[in-house]
């Protein structure tokens, strides 16, 4: 069984070479690994962020590959991920797969103008996403880990110019391969860039999820600017809502980033997220400062990071088992790009 | 099944982890304003200035997807930019890293002609959500000498510039060698009589 296995890899590898020779498009094959140390102060897991999740311990996040191919007009995308971050923490609930699909789609470009796509895509709501290769920071801020990861569907872009082009499409339940209540959300995303560097994203996502007692609706700005060439700014801003009273939360992040050379750059995130509470209960709200570097060289990207967090309510815990409002911690980690 | 799976995500990895080394680490030379500058010159004696010309506005047309004309000069020099690619990986298969823009110019004599190629500026690629690679808003002008963090890939960038501007030379020496024969008139179909025999 081992021999059959290792067989047909290597038969693999000779006829992805040669495959590669005739092929008129290239297929595409990238992806990354990333592995991090985190410390909080208090010793105990206090940040509740996406990934990142072991106090104390050097731990893993994910590998992740990519493949992509496009022949005329049709492309496709799979991408699968491997290891915590791409396993149970892409995907909730935890489930026991030993694996996750962060895109599985095709699309076709009709015209120039014109394209649709099909299948499981990374979501288009928001700033930061699951790859910790296109994040600038490693630890996730509150409106990433609040919002969806990923929405299966279909979906329509239009380009009106190169400056401004409109999304729309149909998609299932957040995060899910597959919708049980049917497909009832619906989703649109203007895309503008005003002047060269400057790209805004208006999104919308609305619809009926299983399990939740109302229509969840959010509003969503993703917004980036390279100001100078050393100088960056990010915004993301979002307000989601359940009717009914049932909740929500809005909230706003700013990642202004300054690189001293190609290699070396400093990021801070600044966030206020404010949780609606459901029913007539209080809201309450998390101010979250984190500062991170990005060390690169090649493919690697090494981040040393420091955060704090502060609640509005006492919900941390201090190092002798107390509430607390506040919480800070750092973390050492490294993403390969390939 | 979960070891099939594993065996192919190692083959995967171990494809693509490779660096771009595939070219030989060759590098472009300096002009004499110090810009990194690839030329040839080359020599076609059986054509005329005018048949030279008609086949650059051909190499250009054919290539008008990463290259296009912004001035022509009494048809005797070509302006124009251009964009490459730049790929990243083994054995044909990888992913694209960035983008080299350039300017081009291309000049005629009789029986001669001298291809230029300079102002090379790096973009970055990064992949976005949807698995698509896609440029970064910063460019760096390729004379920009590399801190040691960024120098191996700064070498990869010159390495890929350098041979692909040679398969952009070796496009043109054929198109510009080129003697096109007159195109019989495909408009009029041929007549035939069938009255005179």
């Amino acid at each position: 069984m081992k021999l059959k296995s290792i067989l047909t890899v290597a038969f693999l590898s000779t006829v992805t070479a040669s495959y590669a020779q005739e092929a008129d498009a290239p297929l595409e094959i990238s992806g990354s690994v990333d592995a991090y140390y985190k410390y909080d102060f208090s010793k105990h897991p206090n940040i509740p962020t996406s990934f990142a999740s072991d106090q104390n311990s050097i731990s893993i996040g994910m590998i992740d590959l990519a493949l992509k191919k496009t022949t005329g007009k049709a492309s496709f995308v799979g991408e699968l991920s491997f290891g915590p971050r791409g396993q149970g923490q892409s995907l909730l609930p935890e489930g026991e797969e030993s694996f996750h699909i962060q895109n599985l789609y095709a699309s076709y470009a009709f015209t120039d103008k014109f394209s649709m796509t099909a299948g499981f895509m990374g979501t288009f709501i928001g700033y930061e996403v699951i790859s910790p290769a296109a994040n600038f920071n490693y630890s996730t801020s509150y409106l990433f880990t609040s919002g969806p990861f990923q929405n299966a569907g279909i979906k329509a872009t239009y380009a009106f110019t190169d400056k401004v082009s409109l999304m729309v499409g149909l998609f299932n339940d957040w995060n899910l391969y597959t919708d049980f209540n049917g497909v009832s959300h619906v989703g649109a995303q203007l895309t503008v860039s005003p002047v060269e560097g400057w790209t805004a994203y208006l999104n919308v996502l609305s619809g009926k999820s299983e399990g939740v007692p109302g229509t969840g609706t959010i509003f969503d700005l993703t917004t980036a600017y390279q100001v100078t060439e050393k100088f960056k700014l990010g915004l993301n801003a979002a307000d989601y809502s359940v009717s009914g009273d049932n909740g929500g939360y809005t909230g706003a992040a700013l990642y202004p980033q300054y690189a001293f050379s190609p290699s070396v750059a400093l990021g801070l995130r600044g966030e206020y997220l404010n949780w609606k509470g459901a029913q007539g209960a209080d809201d309450e709200h998390v101010i979250a400062g984190t500062l991170s570097a990005n060390i690169k060289a090649g493919g690697l990207t090494f981040i040393p990071e420091v955060r704090l967090d502060n609640l509005s309510n006492e919900g941390f815990y201090k190092e002798n088992g107390e509430l607390t409002k506040k919480a800070a911690q750092f973390s050492l980690a490294f993403v390969y790009a390939f | 099944m979960k070891l099939s799976i594993k065996l192919y995500a190692l083959f995967l990895f171990l494809l693509s982890a490779g660096p771009a080394v595939a070219q030989e680490k060759t590098f472009l030379p300096v002009d004499e304003s110090g810009k990194y500058t690839f030329m040839e010159i080359g020599t076609v004696k059986a054509l005329s200035k005018a048949a030279l010309s008609a086949n650059v506005k051909r190499f250009f047309k054919s290539n008008s997807k990463s290259l296009k004309v912004v001035k022509e000069e009494k048809d005797s020099l070509f302006s124009g930019k251009g964009k490459m690619v730049i790929q990243k990986g083994i054995g044909g298969v990888g992913h694209p890293s960035g983008q080299a823009d350039y300017t081009i110019s291309i000049a005629l004599k009789d029986g001669k002609y001298r291809l230029l190629m300079t102002d090379f500026v790096i973009t970055p690629y990064q992949r976005d959500r949807y698995g698509n690679f896609v440029p970064l808003a910063v460019s760096t002008p390729l004379e920009r000498t590399p801190d040691q963090l960024g120098k191996a890939e700064w070498e990869a960038n010159m390495a890929f510039i350098a041979a692909e501007s040679k398969k952009i030379a070796a496009r043109l020496k054929t198109a510009i060698s080129t003697v096109k024969p007159v195109a019989a008139d495909a408009k009029k179909p041929a007549t035939i009589s069938t009255t005179e025999w």
